[in-house]
């Protein structure tokens, strides 16, 4: 018994024997669990071929969902975009708008500079019209002198006049040795009257000179006023310039505090848009996650088909067992 | 480069027919492909290509409708040749897929292997290619399908295929390979080209958004019982809009598709049973959800189509194709055929047939138009 277990051949060609031998109802039996196991593996790769599909109909409502979340993301992206376009072209209107005060200021530091000169020039104006002023004073009072000296000599030809009258009445009551006297005398008093019409000559032109300095000192009186005026003016415009400057700088300040809020918006604004960028990307990877998960299910449902396929051949085949016929 | 030439003839006589298409076709051709309508005896045609090119080998189907270099074509004969040069090419007749097509795998696997296919390879979409040619009426496509793709360990060999017809009359089908005639059969043509090739689906339907759930159905029959828990019919018409007694006028208009990503697997209704049931062109199992398509501009989509496709070609030296009987009838009641062929001639050397079914790859598919072009691809 024991040696006949050990010769493996004998035994394998005995099982061999056996298998040739089945009997009809061993058969019958073989078949029966063939097409019981056929039915099992048809309703499991039903299930299958279902759980696919609703794998895939969940897939299709995720891609979809991702689709529609893509198509807003996208759309808000592209508004965060203008909104940087938007920003910084403000920030380049700012940016432009500061240069531009930048250079009013300095022409309106140009212009206060201008007033000053103007105003010392002005200054100078004015000194010189005292200085005329005081020259024309002092040729007044000189010329008053000459009036005086003329009054003088006036006085002088007047008694010469008289000493002369009296000198010709002395020479008539000399009588004839008088005459020689009285000629001289008369001719004394020619001159001393001529002295004095000449005298009036000189009184009338310095009269008429005190007049013109009169006119001139009226004048310059009158454009120092002007000149005063016009150098109020120039302090008024200087502080006119003052005040543009000031609401100049005033400007300047509120640009770079427009510009400084226009940085952090921007920033904060890039930072969105960077953070919208990365969840579009993310949501594209999710649809090529998608797009795989699409084409693994394609394959599958292929693999699916092929399963379906080769239960209905096994089918066929276990038919023609039964049949014993093909 | 000569390595692909086409011709059709609408000549009834058979003699003179082939003696016509031999005036174009290589004169010591590797392989002839002829897509035949049933006008003319295909057993006669099948001994006569056999006689005039006793050295190549002879694949023949019956059609319902031949594309030719012209375009499309009724009650003619197209064929292609296929130059010695082009590559190693080997036709097998696979005698029965419609029930024990399993019996045929080794036949296949020795076939391939003959002509230096690696079926064990994991990059196989770089060992060839193959067409299929199955008969049509017998809804064994799918089997033929799995049977072929069973021989390579991974997925991705290139499959190109479609189903023979019978000028609509479904009574039968024929394929024929080297001599061999074969109503039950199909035809497989393993090559191991020498030149590029690049495929293209024409799928010209869009979406309405309207879905059905098929929840009753037997694959094996292509039949659905039920969608959306209601009669098939009656859930089909609801969804076009149209009484259910009509839904048969205006399905071809509204096949059904399996949405993967933004592409569409379409299948076709084929038949009504008394019952209110469905029979498909294409498997259909329960717990599928199809949604209900509506065709696009079958011109600019034509167009479209050959202009992607030829972008693709720095040369391009012949084109087969095969298009669903659906669109045919389609195209020829709206009286589309001139402008669509305007467009067609363009392509080079293009032979090709109106089929029952397309298969692509591991897919059997309605309602579309596969187009295969051989030369160089363009390098981007």
């Amino acid at each position: 018994m024991l040696k006949s277990l050990f010769k493996k051949e004998h035994l394998a060609e005995q099982v061999h024997q056996e298998v040739l031998e089945l009997s009809d109802e061993e058969r019958e039996q073989i078949i029966t669990s063939l097409e019981e196991l056929l039915n099992l593996l048809k309703n499991a790769s039903a299930k299958n071929t279902e759980g696919d599909s609703i794998f895939m109909e969940h897939i299709t409502d995720i891609a979809e969902s991702i689709r529609e979340d893509q198509v807003i993301l996208k759309a808000t992206y592209e508004s965060a975009q203008v909104i940087v376009q938007e920003t910084e072209e403000i920030q380049q209107i700012t940016e432009s708008v500061e240069s531009q005060v930048i250079s009013n200021r300095q022409l309106i530091q140009e212009g206060s500079n201008q007033m000053n000169h103007l105003s010392e020039q002005m200054d100078n104006v004015s000194g010189i019209f005292v200085n005329v002023g005081e020259s024309i004073n002092e040729l007044q009072k000189e010329t008053g002198e000459i009036m005086e000296f003329s009054k003088l000599i006036g006085g002088i030809a007047d008694q010469t006049n008289l000493l002369a009258l009296n000198a010709s009445i002395e020479a008539a009551r000399a009588g004839d040795h008088g005459k020689g006297f009285a000629v001289v005398a008369s001719e004394v008093r020619k001159l001393a009257e001529q002295s004095k019409n000449a005298l009036n000559q000189i009184n009338g032109k310095v009269t008429q000179i005190m007049e013109y300095m009169e006119g001139v000192v009226d004048y310059i009186n009158k454009e120092q006023q002007t000149v005063n005026q016009a150098q109020k003016m120039s302090l008024v415009t200087k502080e006119y310039f003052d005040r543009i400057e000031l609401s100049e700088r005033g400007v300047s300040e509120s640009m770079g505090t427009i510009q400084d809020a226009t940085e952090q918006t921007l920033q904060q604004i890039v930072k969105f848009k960077n953070q919208l960028e990365q969840v579009v990307q993310s949501g594209q990877s999710s649809m090529d996650g998608i797009e795989t998960l699409y084409r693994f299910s394609e394959k599958k449902s292929y693999n699916a088909n092929d399963m379906i396929t080769y239960i209905i051949q096994i089918k066929d085949l276990v038919e023609a067992l039964k049949n014993n016929q093909l | 480069m000569d390595f692909i030439r086409s011709a059709l003839t609408k000549t009834k006589s058979i003699s003179h027919a082939i003696e016509e298409l031999a005036k174009t076709l290589h004169k010591e051709p590797a392989l002839v492909l002829f897509f035949t309508s049933t006008d003319y005896s295909f057993e006669e045609l099948t001994t006569s290509f056999s006689k005039k090119y006793p050295k190549a080998q002879i694949v023949g189907v019956t059609t319902t409708g031949e594309i030719g270099p012209n375009g499309f074509e009724e009650f003619s004969l197209s064929a292609q040749s296929y130059s010695s040069q082009f590559g190693t090419i080997n036709a097998v007749m696979m005698n029965d897929i419609v029930k024990y097509p399993i019996f045929e795998r080794e036949n296949l696997v020795q076939a391939a292997k003959a002509i230096g296919i690696n079926t064990q390879s994991k990059t196989v979409e770089k060992e060839g290619l193959a067409f299929v040619f199955p008969v049509g009426l017998q809804a064994a496509e799918e089997k033929m399908l799995s049977v072929v793709n069973s021989i390579f360990a991974h997925d991705g060999f290139p499959i190109f295929g479609g189903t023979a017809g019978d000028d609509a009359k479904f009574d039968t089908t024929y394929v024929s390979v080297n001599g061999d005639i074969s109503s039950t059969g199909g035809a497989v043509i393993l090559i191991k080209p020498n030149v590029d090739f690049y495929i293209l689906k024409e799928n010209n339907f869009d979406s309405t958004g309207k879905k059905l759930k098929i929840t009753k159905a037997d694959a094996q029959k292509r039949i659905v019982y039920e969608m959306n828990g209601i009669q098939a019919t009656e859930a089909y018409a609801k969804a076009i809009g149209v009484p259910a007694k009509d839904l048969s006028k205006y399905w071809s208009l509204h096949p059904l598709g399996r949405k993967f990503s933004e592409d569409f697997y379409n299948a076709s209704p084929f038949d009504v049973k008394s019952s209110g049931a469905i029979e498909f062109y294409c498997q259909v199992y329960e717990g599928a959800i199809l949604e209900v398509l509506q065709p696009r501009d079958a011109i600019k989509e034509m167009q479209k189509t050959i202009d992607h496709f030829t972008n693709h070609f720095g040369e391009l030296y012949g084109v087969l194709a095969c298009n669903c009987i659906l669109r045919k009838l389609q195209f020829k009641q709206e009286h589309l055929f001139q402008p669509l062929n305007d467009r067609l001639k363009q392509l080079p050397n293009l032979c090709g047939f109106s089929s029952y079914g397309e298969q692509l790859y591991k897919s059997q598919l309605n309602q579309t138009m596969l187009l295969i072009g051989f030369g160089k691809l363009r390098v981007e």
